[in-house]
């Protein structure tokens, strides 16, 4: 009897053979603790089996692997920045061995002072450029408007020309 | 099976699209589990989509001693409890009930009548909101159980726990959902 009862839990998952069923299903009749964890189990299931089964958009699995190729395109963006780094990192030991860390020094400050200046010529260029826009476009009265138009062109082509550099074949 | 691991020593080899072929065999029963466990639809989608991405990224450590659906499931899980313990559910908000701006579920065709779907509906609603009344230990092994099919052995896998104890959270669940539906449907 108590063994009939340890074949329940086969039972419910549907794993006993026609012959091992036919056995348990006559022990039902006879065992009112089985007969009440069958039905109790097969009530649940029928409650259960009332809930509808969501739909999972077509999409689903497009956007899952755009996900991924996401995810691959930011790791390797990093990958290169840390590469960028190390090897700026090794050129620096290597020179600093081999010129001394005071003239390196130097040439940092040196570097750093040109970059400076080229900064200020470019901006001086761009303010006298943009005076003799004025200039060209107001006589005598203020055309913003074609300046911010200027300006506005400017930065679009800037910033179409950094997404096409910046895109990722696959 | 063997076709499967052919997919993921394909994926594993580079073909990113390959992952795809996965997605689509398994969207349905992780997104249905999530959806059970958390009872927000975008959520559930959103979740899912995590679940993928990072069986993706982790798919080197999987080994081919287990199902690779042991193995989803078990991420699916763990991403789950994470979700409800960071928004501090200790139910869920079913439908209806949850935020007004969430996407509402779109359901399966069940080629039933009108008033055949409306009855059916309505003792839906009574089971969701009695499974997302039981405590998460015990949703989770009777979601598991009777709506996504696993087996005992499948389940313990996945929760990491004996099979006894399995058997006896599913046995004590049934018990509670029955008495919660008790004079409800």
């Amino acid at each position: 009897m108590k063994k009939l009862c340890e074949l329940l839990e086969r039972y419910l998952q549907g794993d006993l053979n026609k012959n091992e069923t036919e056995v348990f299903e006559n022990h039902l009749f006879e065992c009112e603790k089985c007969k009440k964890e069958v039905e109790l189990a097969k009530e649940v299931e029928e409650y259960l089996n009332s809930i509808p089964k969501v739909k999972v958009p077509d999409n689903f699995s497009n956007i899952v692997i755009e996900k991924i190729y996401n995810h691959k395109q930011k790791v390797q963006s990093w990958y290169i920045y840390a590469a960028v780094a190390f090897v700026s990192f090794i050129s620096a030991l290597i020179a600093g061995s081999m010129i001394g860390w005071k003239n390196v020094a130097d040439n940092v400050i040196y570097f750093g002072e040109s970059v400076y200046n080229l900064a200020t010529s470019f901006l001086t260029a761009v303010i006298t450029l943009s005076g003799t826009l004025y200039n060209a476009l107001t006589p005598g009265k203020v055309n913003g408007i074609s300046l911010i138009f200027v300006f506005v062109v400017v930065l679009v082509v800037f910033l179409k020309s950094v997404k096409v550099f910046s895109s990722v074949e696959r | 099976m063997c076709d499967e691991l052919k997919v993921i020593e394909k994926v594993l080899n580079g073909d990113v699209d390959a992952f795809g072929i996965l997605v689509k065999r398994y969207e349905k029963q992780i997104v249905n589990y999530i959806f059970r466990m958390i009872g927000d639809y975008q959520d559930a989608l959103e979740l899912s989509q995590e679940v993928f991405l990072k069986a993706y990224l982790a798919l080197k450590s999987y080994k081919s001693e287990y199902s690779f659906s042991t193995w989803l499931y078990r991420i699916a899980k763990n991403r789950t409890i994470d979700f409800i313990r960071k928004r501090k559910l200790s139910t869920v908000s079913i439908e209806g009930q949850g935020d007004e701006d969430s996407l509402k579920p779109q359901y399966e065709d069940s080629g039933l009548k009108p008033d055949e779907v409306f009855e059916k509906q309505r003792r839906a609603k009574l089971v969701e909101k009695a499974v997302s009344k039981l405590p998460l230990e015990y949703r989770e092994v009777i979601i598991m159980y009777h709506v996504d099919g696993l087996k005992y052995e499948e389940i313990a896998e996945i929760l990491n726990l004996p099979i006894g104890t399995v058997k006896n959270r599913i046995f004590r669940a049934r018990r509670l959902l029955k008495e919660l539906l008790e004079g409800e449907i």
